[in-house]
């Protein structure tokens, strides 16, 4: 009883309270015994069936006396029994379970059973089982076994009932009245989700009518969480409403060294092969001819890690020279690393013929990323799933969600939320717009702006916003660098206390210091990179170099590696910065050159914490890796 | 798992029934006695009136699936200086008059409540006649056919009672449950405001339909 | 013939069976005192009656020309209405079916007057129902007011800024005292200062704030920050225990039915009960002015050691001028259809200083059917008119006693006063009781009927 004081017990009175609860439960205890007896011994009988009441009733998360339960019902309904029988046995039993539930509403194994008696009886009442789940979430609107079970139930009714028409209007009318009780039901919003593509389907609305529906339902949760900009069911809503349009895997670079015969193509994703991609040359009447071969990944070791990677390289068979080779790879032969990134169509490549002597590989010409780009473009339909759109409708449905999303940020600067739907709402605008370099470059300027918020607020996913960050700030670094000509070279900023020098400084270069990084997203976009300085950041692994096949001379000072990973391919590197940084042992380091391939390299370690580590083992590795010199 | 402690009628499966039953009749014919035999079956020759509770319940199991539960009301003695609370009659489902028959007054005291009941309460009330004392023969002035007659007039259940032998005291509150119209009451419904419509706010039971309040 | 009382001595008299007088009546009872409860009228309640409109009729005359707590009483009847040519007619026929309050008030969901009812047991006996929807009026049209979350988030009127902004206010002033650094410049500032500046709230959304959250009955102006805060934080406890409700009226009216409720307690422990009983003269001793007892309307001699007295029942010489008393201006009001779509069982709307000519915010409650307070298709509506059929006028005085004069064992139990709830009328009632009974409990439970071994037979 709440807030009800009772009356001050006496002595007695509360012996003889305490007698009796022992006795409860020593009778309690006695009932389970007899019932799991009689379960052992297989007796379904009623008494048996009386004893399950007694314990379900007082505990009804005992699975193992509801299991005995149905057993002792599908006995006795085998024996031939009329179905008039059966609805008699089953009807009472969903009484019980009526009454049980009032006291437990959020036992699993109620809803369990009563589904089970519902599709065992002969005539199951559908619509009373509206009703009374209805009645369930009147109680507690928030029991997300109660929405689970509705759907059960309308699953049901619409298999019987033709005029399921109306069933998913009522439906998301019974979210609506829900969710104005309180709009903090997940559970609720998650129904409304599922609702809204049926109701679209089954509703004629017309264009205009789904587009003001849609309409609706932005404001709808806009009036959420502008109310309470911490719910975050309402967000989440939010965010299935703007919905995430796949990215489109593309192909940066095809190569055919013919020197070496290889080809090496890039993807702008950590891709897993299932099916190794056909390569192909052309024959006199423009037939493609299969040509033999193997393909691995340049990252890592290990056979696993050879068909994962951004960069993949495949080696001719017979080595004899094609003028020029074509490469296909089908979306069912590739693996994407994330849900939210796809190949979507066939794609089938020519080869950019790497020429005798030249040493610089470079990235597609802007032409050739051009007619890359027309074949990977975004489709011009988005959302097929609730209201199809055109890209300039839903550029300006991600603009409008911006500023409204803004005008709360401006109120609440705070908002954990409000920021992530921003980054989510510029995120979705980069991908499918045709924006020009300006454009994405401020968009990126303001993801960077938003993780640094992030990364202050929300302390529980720092590492998160900071590798969107990193992401946002590699991503405007490297736009330079794809629109770039092939001939016009980064300018080379040197900072005064380098340790090295490149002689050649026409070399491609890339410069990113002082920036916080702590991943490298794309590194395949470096392919072409012979010089590369990112140091002064917080990146944690190297293991991004091995994408880097041409790489002469890498800074990676003052960052926070515990390792040397993704060097041994590195056929031309000279110089390996890695001073200060967190590298514990000898080991660490030495591991990262156990399959050296390249020639002379010199690696700088000093200001690492094994420096200062008395290892008997440093001369005997110094002396084994005779081409690698450490330098401190 | 849950600690075995639970009412045992809560436990009961099937359809809960809760109904509000008031007594009225003169003073000192027995309506507290006839309660307390009911629900505690005790009697007690000098109690002299009803101390400390508001109202009494006890629950019949009518069938395996029908369980009702009187929520018994007593007048408290406002009665007597004609001083009965309005509040005291609304909602209820049901009500046992009582006289004794050992005093003349007490029947036309009991037709007087009878018309007061049809007057202010629900139409649809359900009322029971006891003849209360009927272990006191010797001393009866009422006899039972006047009584019977009345009742049937008047469209009452009609029992002569005694809580001190405990003669029909639990036929009587039976057969009122027998005759509240059920099947047009919904399940488990509380008997006052029992139309789901203008059921109203329990304030021992709060709707927390927010963790917070805004 | 006179039903004369077979004792005559009792430890408390309590004249009047008003709010204030039937909760001391349980609470002495609760402790074993010896209580006769007495009531010249033929029904329960006093000056926080409800009545049918028979009595409402008849109360009308009884105090027309009585020096009491009412003045300037005027009624009429309505008999535009198309469909019925008798309008009393048709009134007094369906008579039973109104509880009107000659007080209206609610019952915060959070306060005094509901954790006395949960604890003391009583609100088992009653019934309630939600006050959820508030209407605010402004050049000819009525707004509802978002008073809750759940308010805000389906409000069509307001724009998602001033959601945010109404919000942000709400949720700090729940719990203001948490963040002193927002106010504390305000302090010595008005309310509405702190609204407009620090939480750039203006136009019909600070109206709303001012006078049906904080619920202000004066002019806004005049309260402070703090006064301010302290009104919106006790709404917003009321918010979120019964659902999306501040408030709570009772059905078949509020002040009586509650009144009631003690009054059986008092009876359930004891107190005689005696109805359409008046008092011909209270026996004061002159030398100790001490009470000793009273001579009823049977000339019988009633002693006790204490007498509760409702202020109808004091010789006038107890009485302060006129002048100091509280005046509320009521009209109840009968019309025919409700005046805001979807209101509801229960309504509050109020009509902010100087909307209509006035001076202080007008607060009107309405009442449907389904508060048990009027038949269907007939809504109460205490304080306004739209479309009406009948209109009762009267001023309502919260009359003061110069305490001097009054001896030390007489307990006045106040008239109603302008408030829309019982929180103060509920604290006085127990203030008296300890200073009657120091040191005993106010209304603790009675015995749960449902728990077998707990009843004190």
């Amino acid at each position: 009883m709440h807030g009800r004081k009772r009356v001050k017990p006496t002595a007695e009175v509360e012996k003889l309270r305490k007698e009796k609860e022992a006795s409860k439960i020593k009778e309690y205890n006695g009932i389970v015994a007899a019932c799991l007896e009689k379960k052992n011994k297989c007796e379904f009988d009623n008494e048996a069936f009386i004893l399950t009441t007694k314990i379900l009733s007082q505990n009804p998360d005992f699975y193992t006396i509801w299991n005995f339960r149905r057993s002792i019902l599908l006995n006795e309904i085998s024996e031939d029994c009329s179905d008039e029988e059966k609805q008699q046995k089953f009807s009472s039993e969903l009484l019980f379970l009526q009454e049980v539930f009032r006291h437990n509403p959020k036992s699993y194994w109620i809803f369990n059973h009563r589904q089970w008696c519902l599709d065992t009886m002969p005539n199951p009442d559908w619509k009373s089982e509206l009703d009374l789940v209805g009645k369930m979430l009147d109680m507690d609107a928030r029991n997300f076994h109660g929405w689970n079970y509705r759907r059960y139930v309308i699953s049901k009714l619409s298999c019987i009932d033709s005029n399921a028409l109306n069933l998913s209007k009522t439906e998301f009318d019974f979210t609506t009245a829900k969710i104005n009780q309180n709009f903090s039901n997940y559970s609720a919003w998650h129904q409304r989700s599922k609702l809204l593509p049926k109701l679209m389907e089954d509703e004629q609305l017309g264009d205009q009518g789904e587009k003001t529906l849609i309409d609706q339902e932005f404001e709808l949760v806009k009036s959420a969480f502008y109310t309470d900009p911490d719910d975050q069911s309402a967000w989440l809503y939010h965010w299935w409403l703007i919905g995430r349009e796949i990215r489109h895997i593309s192909i940066l670079g095809a190569y055919y060294d013919s020197q070496n015969y290889q080809i090496i193509l890039a993807f702008d994703d950590e891709i897993g092969m299932l099916t190794p991609f056909q390569v192909a040359y052309k024959n006199d009447t423009s037939q493609l001819n299969i040509v033999e071969g193997h393909w691995r990944s340049v990252s890592g070791g290990s056979d696993v890690d050879r068909m994962h990677g951004f960069v993949w390289i495949f080696t001719l068979n017979i080595e004899s020279g094609f003028n020029e080779l074509f490469v296909t790879v089908k979306p069912e032969w590739i693996v994407s690393s994330n849900s939210e990134v796809k190949l979507v169509r066939n794609i089938q490549m020519h080869c950019q013929l790497l020429e005798q002597n030249q040493d610089t590989l470079i990235l597609m010409s802007p032409q050739t990323m051009a007619e890359n780009t027309a074949i990977l473009s975004p489709p011009s339909r988005f959302r097929e799933d609730i209201l199809p759109m055109t890209m300039q409708e839903r550029t300006n449905l991600l603009k409008r969600e911006i500023v409204t999303v803004k005008e709360l940020q401006e109120i609440e600067p705070e908002s954990k939320w409000c920021l992530q739907t921003l980054l989510i709402l510029l995120r979705e605008l980069k991908y499918i717009s045709e924006l020009n370099a300006e454009e994405a470059k401020n968009i990126d300027e303001e993801v960077i702006t938003i993780c640094d918020q992030l990364i202050n607020i929300d302390k529980m996913r720092t590492k998160r916003f900071e590798d969107l960050r990193s992401k946002a700030i590699f991503e405007t670094a490297t736009n330079n660098l794809i629109q770039a000509s092939p001939n016009a070279q980064q300018e080379i900023i040197f900072r005064d206390n380098r340790l090295f020098m490149s002689e050649k400084s026409q070399l491609p270069t890339f410069t990113l210091t002082n920036r916080n990084l702590t991943i490298i997203p794309t590194p395949s976009i470096l392919l072409h990179i012979r010089i590369l300085d990112l140091s002064h950041n917080k990146l944690t692994s190297t293991i991004f170099l091995s994408n880097l096949i041409h790489l002469q001379e890498a800074d990676i000072r003052d960052n926070c590696i515990s390792s040397i990973n993704g060097a041994n391919n590195l056929r031309f590197l000279r110089i390996l910065n890695v001073q200060s940084n967190l590298i514990e042992s000898w080991e660490a380091v030495r591991n990262g050159f156990v399959k050296w391939q390249g020639g002379e390299c010199k690696v700088y370690v000093s200001g690492n914490p094994f420096i200062n580590e008395s290892d008997g083992n440093k001369l005997k590795w110094e002396k084994e890796m005779d081409k690698i010199e450490f330098c401190y | 798992m849950s600690a075995p402690g639970n009412r045992h009628n809560s436990q009961a499966p099937g359809k809960l029934f809760q109904f509000k039953l008031v007594l009225l009749g003169e003073s000192a014919v027995g309506k507290s006695s006839l309660v307390l035999r009911f629900v505690k079956d005790q009697f007690d020759d000098y109690r002299e009136s009803t101390i400390g509770a508001a109202f009494l319940t006890q629950t019949i199991a009518l069938d395996e699936n029908t369980t009702v539960k009187f929520e018994i009301w007593d007048t408290a003695g406002q009665e007597r200086y004609k001083s009965l609370a309005p509040m005291y009659y609304r909602n209820a489902n049901c009500a046992v008059v009582v006289y004794d028959i050992t005093q003349p007054s007490s029947l036309e005291k009991a037709k007087s409540w009878v018309n007061e009941l049809k007057r202010q309460a629900d139409p649809n009330i359900v009322i029971a006649l006891a003849g209360n004392k009927s272990d006191l023969s010797e001393r009866r002035v009422i006899d039972t056919e006047t009584a019977q007659n009345y009742a049937a007039d008047a469209g009452l259940l009609f029992f002569e009672t005694s809580a001190k032998k405990s003669t029909n005291v639990n036929e009587l509150f039976t057969s009122i449950a027998r005759k509240m119209p059920l099947d047009q009451l919904a399940a488990n419904s509380r008997a006052r405001g029992n139309n789901l419509n203008q059921r109203g706010v329990d304030l021992n039971h709060p709707v927390a339909q927010n963790a917070c309040s805004c | 013939m006179p039903q004369l009382l077979e004792v005559t001595e009792y430890d408390v008299i309590i004249l009047g069976t008003g709010f204030i007088e039937s909760i001391l009546a349980g609470a002495l009872a609760r402790i074993g005192k010896s209580v006769l409860h007495l009531d010249a009228n033929n029904f329960y309640g006093g000056n926080w009656s409800s009545l049918n409109f028979k009595e409402l009729l008849e109360w009308t005359r009884s105090i027309q020309g009585v020096d009491g707590a009412y003045s300037t009483i005027e009624y009429e009847f309505y008999p535009i209405h198309e469909q019925v040519e008798d309008i009393p007619a048709m009134l007094l026929k369906e008579s039973k079916r109104y509880n009107l309050d000659l007080a209206p008030k609610m019952v915060p969901c959070r306060g005094e007057l509901i954790e006395l009812l949960i604890s003391s047991g009583v609100g088992r006996y009653l019934e309630f129902k939600a006050m959820d929807k508030t209407y605010i009026y402004s050049a000819d049209t009525f707004d509802k007011v978002p008073c809750s979350k759940e308010d805000v988030f389906t409000n069509q009127s307001i724009s998602l800024i001033e959601k945010r902004k109404l919000m942000r206010f709400l949720t700090f002033a729940l719990d203001y005292t948490n963040s002193p650094d927002t106010y504390k410049d305000y302090e010595e500032k008005s309310f509405t200062t702190l609204l407009i500046e620090k939480f750039k709230i203006d136009g019909k959304l600070l109206l709303a704030v001012l006078y049906t959250i904080a619920l202000i009955r004066t002019d806004a102006n005049d309260v402070n920050t703090i006064q301010g805060l302290e009104k919106t934080q006790s709404y917003l406890k009321s918010l979120g225990r019964y659902g999306n409700a501040a408030f709570l009226v009772g059905l078949y009216g509020c002040g009586n039915e509650i009144a009631q409720g003690f009054c059986r307690v008092c009876a359930v422990y004891g107190g005689i009960y005696m109805l359409d009983h008046s008092v011909k003269h209270l026996l004061i001793d002159e030398n100790s002015n001490k009470f000793t007892g009273l001579v009823d309307v049977n000339d019988q001699q009633i002693s006790s050691t204490f007498l509760v007295s409702s202020i109808d029942y004091l010789p006038p010489r107890f009485l302060k001028e006129d002048e100091h008393w509280e005046t509320t201006s009521r009209a109840i009001v009968i019309i025919d259809k409700f005046i805001h779509e979807e209101s509801g069982d229960a309504s509050l709307t109020v009509y902010p200083p100087e909307t209509v000519k006035n001076k202080y915010p007008v607060t009107v409650l309405q009442f449907s059917a389904g508060t048990q307070t009027c038949p269907e298709d007939r809504y109460t509506v205490s304080d306004t008119k739209p479309n009406p059929l009948f209109a009762l006028f009267y001023r309502h005085k919260k009359r003061v006693v110069s305490s001097s004069e009054i001896p030390e064992n007489i307990i006045i139990a106040s008239d109603p006063d302008s408030s829309l709830d019982f929180e103060e009328a509920t604290i006085q009632a127990r203030q008296y009781f300890e200073k009657m009974c120091p040191g005993e409990e106010f209304l603790p439970a009675g015995p749960d009927p449902d728990d077998e071994d707990e009843f004190i037979v």
